[in-house]
């Protein structure tokens, strides 16, 4: 049996949900065997709404029904083979068509028997033929109402369920969130793939109880801050916080945690949904950054504090080196790369390709002899030395003065040195001038020196030879020259010493073997002879006492200190002179005292007296000042190894003690 | 001998002083003249001024030993405080310093000859 359809768009409903579905057109089977009855029941129940379907027997409409859903189905009771009540059976027996309404369409109620069965069936109407046009459209037109609600739902329904799986799928997938959904007072509802993996707890553990503080440290949960947490949702909507996250194997990680109100379709209040994020790998790339910019800002300050530095060492005269602990110049100021020629290769241990170094007597000085090497090998803080430095920068060697220290670290290890260069040319061609004129000075006195005295004695000589009392006066005239002559380069020698010393140059010493004690007898009873208030007088042993030193300086030393203390006792009285021998450690020194009871020395000035132009405060009228003086008489003592020293009390007299090293062993005069 | 000497008294002086001690002695007023008369002479022993003109005495007793295979010993003669370190510097054999006493320059001439 044929089934035919009229075509009919399909029409778009929508509904108050968001999904707008298409929803078919409703169907409407009639089944009746008579064409004409078909066609009547079409012409009434035509409409744009609605697909008409033809079946002419039961059979057809079986197939029908097995093919599509209905909205309701108008059944002609009276059909030749399979009457309508069967067919309704039939068709109530599919499980598709169980529930399609069907509206028997019959020429009379015959007898109850039939209406019974009909109603049996469920669902079922009753049209009675001749059918009135308006009643058989308003039951349709319930009928499609009805369908198309309930298609409309079934479509909802499967929206709903689409959304909620993709949801669901959304929530399962955020693995890196813990989501939480909780009820009013904080029981956690639901939660996702995330949490049980961020949490590490089974749902079963977790779901439907209290236990969002057990998600969190016990000192948070007993300060109640989860339940300060929803109460702040709950008052301003949403709230986040960082806190740390506490997992069933009870580790912690930092976590960030927001709170955010559930309202319900009424608007009010039903839940809460908190989701968790574990930003320990956020906070350590915060923390990395952190310590990133404090680093590039430490280096920044190091930069300038270092450019500053070497700023204020560049505008410094002095040359100044930085070395490390290994001997590489680290750094050279501006005046030092003007001395040395520039900074040396890291590989240019010392410097000692790059410079050559000599002592000032013009021998090489090795690497360990460098001040600069000495200070960081040995931690030898090194002042004053005087070396020849010669480099790139300078074909001739330049004499420089070179002071060298070490650097330590916080626990005192050397790390390292630093030396200031000055170049001392000017000093050392001054030196040279002043030793210059000094010899030239020499050269001018002694020649003529030389001459009255080489003539006096050759015509002495020759005089001897000859016999005659006219020759004895003239002996005698020759002996006087003589012997002015010798107090002439005593007088000149001293003189020479003494602008040597005002100069500040050192006296060129002459040592040779002296015997103290037959020099301090000599100059004792030379002097004696020249005061007759003082007595002079020597107290020593016997044997000589010989050390190899300058005769002529010394004597003047012990010139100087009588000549001292006769000065300084202007009322007369004894000034002792003792000389004697003293062991300090494998040596043997000489000791000479000079004392005198005269005026003595004031106590804030006896530091002072060694100084060049020092003249004593507390001596009355013209003191004749030529002469070494105490401070030629300390730098003779003193370039002989020596030391003077003094101990005076004013109003009781003066002491003065040199002391010389190197008296002979054995002491053989 | 030869005496090296610029002071014209002196020179005249140390020259009879060597006579009188009986040496036969030449001299000469500055270096150069000083290794024109060794050349000549040949002496035994140079008394050496150290403050000449034109050549230093250092150069002179350096060219001395270039001009002889087995040049003179040199008896240094100076007015400087370091006539002793002078001297050794170079290489002479003995050193008198101004003023001198006329037996000390004759004993430091029998010394240098002595212990050549």
């Amino acid at each position: 049996m044929a089934t035919s359809r009229i075509a009919e768009p399909k029409r778009r409903v929508s509904s108050e949900d968001a999904a707008v579905q298409d929803v078919p057109a409703a169907k409407i089977l009639l089944v009746d065997d008579e064409v004409k009855n078909l066609t009547a029941l079409e012409s009434v129940l035509a409409a744009p709404d609605r697909e008409l379907v033809r079946a002419d027997s039961g059979a057809a409409a079986l197939r029908a029904v097995l093919h599509d859903d209905f909205a309701v189905v108008l059944l002609d009771v009276h059909m030749p083979d399979v009457d309508g009540f069967e067919t309704a059976e039939l068709i109530r027996s599919r499980e598709r068509s169980r529930e399609t309404p069907i509206i028997f369409l019959t020429a009379a109620i015959s007898g109850d028997v039939s209406i019974a069965r009909g109603y049996s069936l469920g669902a079922v109407d009753y049209i009675v033929k001749p059918i009135d046009a308006e009643i058989l459209r308003s039951k349709v037109n319930v009928f499609i109402d009805l369908f198309r609600k309930t298609e409309q739902v079934k479509r909802q329904a499967v929206a709903l369920a689409d959304t909620t799986a993709f949801l669901n799928s959304v929530l399962e997938g955020a693995t890196a969130y813990a989501i939480m959904a909780l009820d009013l007072d904080g029981t956690i509802l639901s939660w996702n793939e995330g949490a049980r993996r961020i949490f590490g707890y089974k749902d079963s553990e977790i779901v439907g109880s209290k236990s969002l503080a057990r998600l969190v440290r016990a000192e948070d949960a007993s300060a109640r801050r989860v339940e300060g947490l929803l109460k702040a949702a709950r008052e301003h909507g949403r709230v986040t916080s960082r806190l740390d996250g506490v997992r069933r194997n009870r580790s912690t990680f930092s976590a960030a945690f927001s709170v955010e109100q559930r309202v319900g379709t009424d608007g009010r209040l039903v839940g809460y949904v908190a989701i968790g994020q574990d930003i320990t790998q956020m906070r350590e790339a915060e923390e990395q950054r952190a310590r990133l910019i404090h680093e590039q800002t430490a280096r920044a300050e190091a930069e300038r504090a270092r450019d500053h530095l070497q700023q204020v060492l560049d505008v410094l005269p002095e040359g100044i080196l930085i070395a490390d602990a290994d001997g590489r110049i680290e750094m050279c100021n501006a005046t030092a790369v003007k001395i040395i020629g520039g900074l040396p290769d890291a590989s240019d241990c010392w410097a000692a390709e790059s410079l050559s170094r000599y002592r000032l007597d013009g021998s090489p000085m090795s690497s360990e002899e460098l001040p600069l090497v000495r200070a960081i090998v040995q931690g030898e803080t090194v002042l004053g030395e005087q070396l020849m430095i010669s480099s790139k920068a300078s074909a001739n060697p330049i004499p420089v003065l070179m002071n060298s220290a070490p650097l330590r670290n916080a626990d005192g290890r050397i790390v390292g040195g630093v030396a200031a260069l000055q170049d001392i040319t000017p000093i050392i061609e001054l030196e040279r001038q002043k030793d210059a004129f000094l010899a030239a000075a020499s050269h001018d006195l002694k020649n003529p020196l030389a001459i009255v005295k080489a003539q006096a004695q050759l015509l002495m000589r020759r005089a001897g030879r000859t016999e005659g009392a006219a020759m004895d006066t003239v002996l005698e005239g020759l002996r006087s020259i003589d012997q002015a002559t010798r107090r002439l380069n005593g007088m000149v020698n001293e003189l020479l010493d003494v602008a040597r010393l005002q100069m500040g140059r050192p006296i060129e010493l002459d040592p040779k073997p002296v015997d103290l004690i037959s020099l301090v007898r000599e100059v004792a009873s030379e002097l004696q002879s020249s005061s007759d208030r003082h007595e002079i007088l020597v107290e020593c042993a016997s044997d000589p006492i010989v050390g190899v030193w300058d005769r002529d300086r010394i004597e003047r030393v012990i010139v100087n200190l009588v000549t001292n203390a006769i000065k300084y006792s202007p009322e007369g009285g004894r000034i002792e002179l003792g000389v004697a021998v003293t062991t300090v450690g494998d040596d043997e020194w000489a000791e000479l005292r000079v004392r005198d009871h005269g005026l003595g020395i004031p106590a804030d000035e006896i530091p002072r007296i060694f100084e060049r132009f020092y003249r004593g405060s507390n001596v009355h009228g013209h003191i004749e000042g030529a002469g070494i003086g105490l401070s030629g008489a300390q730098q003779i003592i003193d370039q002989h190894g020596g030391f003077i020293t003094v101990e005076s009390a004013e109003g009781k007299g003066t002491m003065f003690v040199v002391q010389l090293p190197g008296v002979a062993r054995g002491r053989t005069g | 001998m030869l005496v090296v000497e610029d002071e014209p008294d002196l020179r005249d002086v140390v020259c009879a002083v060597l006579e009188d001690e009986g040496y036969i002695v030449a001299s000469a007023a500055d270096g150069r003249q000083a290794l024109d008369r060794a050349a000549e002479e040949r002496p035994t022993l140079v008394v050496l001024d150290m403050g000449l003109p034109v050549l230093s005495g250092e150069e002179v007793a350096a060219e001395l030993t270039k001009l002889f295979a087995d040049p003179p010993p040199i008896l240094v003669m100076s007015a400087a405080g370091t006539v002793a370190e002078r001297a050794r510097k170079i290489g002479a054999a003995g050193y008198i310093a101004k003023p001198f006493d006329l037996d000390d320059l004759a004993a430091a001439v029998r010394g240098t000859l002595a212990a050549d």
